[in-house]
């Protein structure tokens, strides 16, 4: 048989990555906002496939168009090898790294918060607050920036919070390469 | 015996307008597709209308099939998944037996697509917005078919790289937090050298067309402008290597030992690509230089030897 090279490492990763985040983000829905367990679930759900959708849209873009050559060499160097080859970016790819970490963490911050509120302005997410039938006149002038403020504010310390768990697992598994 | 009897127990139709016809009129036609191949040849089958027509009554046999029976795994159908591979492998089967990677792509999304069909009409088959309860159903599937897409995508970035680049195939890949190796590597684990060798034979064919038949203090000019480095050698050799996509991975460098009449030149392609811990060898050749004649007296010319075979050395950092 032919050898062939399969990303397996990359989408179990993925999956584990996504599996934890769901499970923190989803536990920060309901402790902040006292949703009930289903909804936050699929809050959490929708928010993070939809992350991760739109990250690997955007890698493939950037990796097809926006890359030299020399930069490609080394993305594929660390893919396979997991160490950066001798050129113009050997000294800045680490630095390149932590800045584009900080990017990503921001762009799936702000793809989140956009996406949920698309999908609830879709009806396929339920609004984040119940309001009485009632009183909607009143609370669309009045609240419902706030309402926003409040569901944006939770998904930043949930996205931070499942990011966190993920970096320090991130470093475990580099500790134990490295030893 | 036995493998008719099941045949027969599943295939035979209950009644005329069931799944069961529809496979068999496709298996019928394909009979006699076959019966056509044989009697005239020099048809390609995949472009007969017979095929075409065979293809769509089976596949609509399998989906109506999976409708009425599904087979389920954890409780997901899995009717979509099997409709939808083979739509794509039909539609995109090309003349070389080949599916090409767009079918791969298309699979995971045509089978979101067919999956949230059921959900966009009511009973009475008229058009409707999905009910609330099953939007976000809807939704979710489709995010995780567009991530398989992506995996599926990811994996084929990866066939290109190792395509544009060659030596990510050598040894295992036991670093990489990403990717994992399955299957042998060819019997002799031999890097694959392809560019080095092009920039090696290029080094020599620009170093000779410097050197050989030149006036001696011509020769030597060169030689001093290549031991101080001023001499662009990737601009030099461009000509010969443009057209190998590698060959820029390989950095040409050339090393003059000696002096006074004659010199020892190592010319050498460096690997500088992706490469695992032990590195990839260098490619070397060796040349001789010579004062001809060699009487200090006499203006003289250059002459230089190369010989014929590669040696490799060890990567080694680079200076």
């Amino acid at each position: 048989m032919p050898p062939i090279i399969l990303p397996l490492k990359a989408i179990l990763l993925q999956v584990l990555f996504l599996a934890i985040a769901i499970a923190i983000e989803a536990f920060v829905w309901r402790r902040k906002l006292h949703l009930p367990r289903r909804t936050t679930v699929e809050f959490a759900m929708a928010t993070n496939l939809l992350a991760a959708v739109v990250g690997w849209l955007v890698f493939f873009l950037v990796q097809r168009f926006l890359m030299p050559r020399s930069l490609q060499i080394q993305l594929v160097s660390y893919i396979f090898f997991s160490n950066f080859v001798p050129n113009s970016w050997m000294g800045l790819s680490e630095w390149l790294v932590i800045l584009i970490c900080f990017g990503v963490f921001l762009m799936t911050y702000i793809v989140k918060a956009k996406g949920l509120s698309l999908m609830q302005w879709m009806e396929v997410l339920p609004p984040s607050i119940t309001i009485p039938k009632k009183d909607v006149p009143k609370v669309l002038t009045s609240i419902l920036p706030k309402i926003h403020r409040q569901q944006n504010f939770t998904l930043l310390v949930g996205h931070s919070v499942s990011h966190s768990a993920i970096l320090i697992i991130l470093f475990v598994l580099n500790l134990r390469l490295l030893g | 015996m036995n493998s008719i009897r099941w045949l027969h127990g599943n295939l035979k139709p209950p009644k005329f307008f069931s799944w069961q016809t529809f496979i068999l009129i496709a298996l019928i036609l394909w009979f006699f597709l076959i019966l056509v191949l044989l009697s005239v040849p020099g048809i390609e089958y995949d472009e007969t209308f017979l095929n075409a027509l065979a293809q769509l009554f089976f596949v609509v046999g399998v989906g109506w099939w999976q409708t009425e029976t599904p087979w389920k795994l954890g409780g997901f159908p899995l009717g979509p998944w099997i409709v939808s591979a083979l739509v794509c492998t039909f539609v995109f089967e090309n003349d070389a037996d080949r599916l090409p990677d767009i079918a791969f792509l298309m699979w995971p999304l045509l089978t979101a697509f067919l999956s949230s069909l059921p959900f966009f009409f009511n009973r009475g088959f008229k058009f409707q917005v999905p009910p609330l309860a099953d939007r976000i159903k809807l939704t979710l599937f489709w995010l995780l078919c567009l991530l398989v897409c992506c995996w599926l995508q990811f994996h084929f970035y990866i066939t290109a790289w190792l395509a544009s680049y060659p030596n990510l195939l050598v040894g295992d890949l036991p670093n990489s937090q990403f990717v994992v190796r399955i299957g042998d590597l060819p019997p002799e684990n031999e890097p694959n050298y392809l560019g080095g060798r092009t920039v090696l034979d290029a080094l020599q064919w620009w170093t000779v067309a410097q050197i050989q038949n030149y006036t001696w203090p011509e020769v030597e000019k060169v030689l001093f402008d290549l031991r101080h480095r001023n001499t662009n050698l990737e601009d030099a050799i461009f000509p010969r290597t443009k057209n190998v996509p590698v060959a820029f991975l390989w950095k040409p460098e050339i090393d003059i030992m000696g002096g006074g009449d004659r010199y020892n030149l190592n010319l050498r392609a460096r690997w500088r690509g992706p490469a695992s811990e032990a590195g990839i060898p260098s490619l070397v050749r060796t040349c001789r230089v010579q004062r001809t004649p060699p009487d200090p007296q006499v203006s003289a010319i250059g002459v230089i030897e190369c010989q014929a075979d590669i040696e490799f050395e060890d990567a080694y950092e680079p200076t």
